[in-house]
């Protein structure tokens, strides 16, 4: 099994993410994490509160967009960076998870960028040859 | 690297024509040097993109700080039809009414030079910057959270933050008609809550600047500007409550298109016709941002004023804080323009562009009529800014329209690699800069080499007559999230 992974879409003034895995899960998991990762450095961030989230969506892109913007969403009103994303349960209309993390501290954390929202330009989720691909561009 | 046929009109101008399902050609203004930079990349496209919204009239237009954005280029001015025409919530952008305010003082720059770190410290202290960074207004009830977005400059105004005056200079009076806040998503509310007056983070920031260089004395005179003077700009939108309605609307409007036979190259570019009721929606909530913006800066502004007071323990009076004039640059806006000589009623998007209508017209405050409208164009935090006013010849070629700012050179994380070992804020220094920031990221991300030179992009819009250099600023000391 090859595992998730993702590559920082680098655009003079935009940001993007191509992630891909095996798994539809593992591939949510993995955009998530980019996402904060792209942010704030991980390294540092603590378990200290859980959270569980749902997303209901009509399709996979949809999904995709919707969990992101939902992950963003906590950040940026409350400052919340997840470190680890447990996938509870998944298919193409709705994702449950588990987050782990705590919130921003400017003193503590390594703060990059912030990214203002989830756009839908160019937006794709697919499964090809047994791989799950994605690929979405941040408005910062 | 674009693959669009590009016609040079003249020094300035370039025109895509018209191919494909492009209902308009389109044209951008831009120095064959400029054009070089912006043909590395799709902006090209995005603007022959936009000219297939329904009802878009004239030209797709961009401006020379044109970049790749997302649906619409950075830098994008679309006018379409008020009967026939599609509203496009990607044309305004999430940060709905994004924009500069520009504020004189008449203080000099040698009064202040001394004390300069400590209004920094105060400046920084007063305005909440950054992530999670909650306003100056902690306990706002969501009932008044619909007040404001009704009413915009005027309800701050009335709660103390500035003078009455300040709504005259305010693009729309601070008050874009037509805002019904039951058209905001409970979402969007929660998200603006605590955020009036918050100034964000990224490319937003309250800057101190000092008058550098005078182009005409005689507009500058006009608008009370003198050399050495000091003044300060302000650069922030909607915040939260913005971002939230573009996307609530994109996802009304990219489900509504099928029902309205609308197809776009693009998904951000999801529209409605602005006689629909997703037309209508999304207009009544986007001018509840655009109201909310304008509360945000004016609060920003009377806490800088307040900063300014401590800091340097002088009154109201010997401090004389004036606002100059604040512009949205992204926007869409109901006007009228001429279109081969006949009066029309449009609709017009600026996505990174602001407004700049010539002398005369009657949106402009009485004072500043003869003049043309202020365009505040502000560039890298250790270079320069540019106020300058509108022109006849946007009226007459852009929909009024003109540039925004400098457009960056490199990538975020470009910067970021060419910031490590260095000592930026000593950088800063030297240029006689000094910042204050929450994140480190950002503030490197930010630096002057990672943008194009402001300079190079008001230069074009200056020759091409959209618009005329009035004054250059300097800034002196920065506020960053």
């Amino acid at each position: 099994m090859a595992e998730a992974l993702f590559r920082e879409i680098d655009h003079t003034a935009d940001l993007g993410i191509e992630v891909e895995a095996d798994t539809p899960g593992e591939l949510f998991c993995c955009a998530g994490l980019a996402l904060f990762s792209l942010m704030v450095n991980l390294v540092g961030v603590e378990a200290r509160e859980v959270r569980e989230e749902t997303v209901r969506a009509e399709d996979w892109e949809d999904l995709l967009h919707d969990w992101l913007s939902q992950l963003l969403r906590q950040f940026l009103q409350e400052g919340f960076i997840a470190t680890t994303i447990t996938i509870l349960d998944i298919d193409a209309t709705h994702v449950r998870a588990r987050l782990t993390g705590e919130k921003l501290d400017y003193e503590r954390h390594d703060f990059a960028t912030e990214i203002k929202a989830v756009t839908y330009h160019q937006l794709s989720v697919f499964c090809q040859d047994g791989r799950w691909r994605a690929r979405v561009i941040f408005d910062v | 690297m674009t693959n669009l046929t590009i016609e040079q009109i003249n020094d300035y101008l370039w025109e895509i024509p018209k191919h494909g399902g492009m209902r308009v050609p389109g044209r951008v203004y831009a120095t064959q040097a400029l054009m070089v930079d912006i043909q590395k990349d799709a902006a090209l496209e995005q603007v022959a993109n936009v000219a297939h919204l329904p009802g878009i009239v004239g030209y797709s237009l961009a401006m020379p700080d044109i970049h790749w954005g997302y649906g619409f280029p950075i830098g994008g001015v679309a006018a379409v039809d008020a009967e026939e025409g599609a509203i496009s919530p990607g044309g305004v952008g999430y940060d709905i009414n994004c924009g500069i305010r520009l504020v004189a003082t008449t203080l000099s720059s040698s009064d202040i030079q001394e004390d300069l770190p400590k209004l920094a410290d105060a400046l920084f202290a007063m305005i909440p910057c950054g992530v999670g960074a909650e306003g100056a207004i902690p306990k706002l009830s969501k009932a008044e959270e619909k007040k404001l977005t009704t009413e915009g400059v005027r309800w701050a105004i009335a709660r103390g933050f500035g003078s009455a005056r300040d709504a005259d200079y305010t693009e729309e009076n601070g008050c874009l008609a037509g805002a019904d806040p039951d058209a905001l998503s409970d979402e969007a509310l929660s998200r603006g809550l605590t955020q009036v007056g918050t100034l964000g983070s990224g490319n937003h920031f309250l800057e101190i600047d000092r008058i550098e260089e005078i182009y005409q004395p005689d507009v500058a005179a006009a608008l009370g500007l003198s050399l050495g003077q000091v003044a300060i700009i302000i650069h922030s939108g909607s915040r939260g409550l913005g971002h939230q309605t573009c996307e609530d609307a994109l996802k009304v409007m990219g489900k509504a298109m099928e029902k309205y036979c609308i197809t776009v190259p693009d998904r951000q570019l999801a529209c409605a016709p602005i006689s629909s009721p997703e037309g209508h929606q999304y207009l009544a909530a986007m001018a509840c941002a655009a109201n909310y913006a304008w509360v945000n800066r004016q609060v920003m502004m009377s806490l800088a004023e307040r900063a300014f007071l401590h800091a340097l323990q002088i009154s109201p009076r010997e401090l004389g804080m004036r606002l100059i004039y604040d512009v949205c640059h992204n926007i869409a806006k109901p006007e009228t323009h001429v279109m081969n000589g006949v009066k029309q009623k449009v609709w017009v998007h600026r996505k990174g562009a602001t407004r700049a209508f010539g002398p005369g017209h009657p949106a402009i405050p009485a004072s500043l009529r003869p003049l043309g409208q202020p365009v505040l164009i502000p560039g890298d935090m250790g270079r320069y800014s540019f106020l300058l006013v509108g022109t006849e010849r946007a009226m007459q070629e852009t929909f009024g329209s003109t540039c925004h700012g400098a457009g960056r050179l490199m990538s975020r994380m470009q910067a970021k690699k060419a910031g490590r070992g260095r000592d930026l804020e000593s950088e800063l220094g030297k240029a006689g800069v000094i910042a204050r920031y929450r994140g480190k990221g950002t503030f490197a991300e930010e630096m002057p080499y990672a943008y194009k030179d402001v300079a190079n992009v008001v230069d074009v819009v200056d020759h091409a007559g959209i618009s005329k250099k009035v004054v250059k600023l300097k800034p002196l000391a920065v506020i960053k999230g």
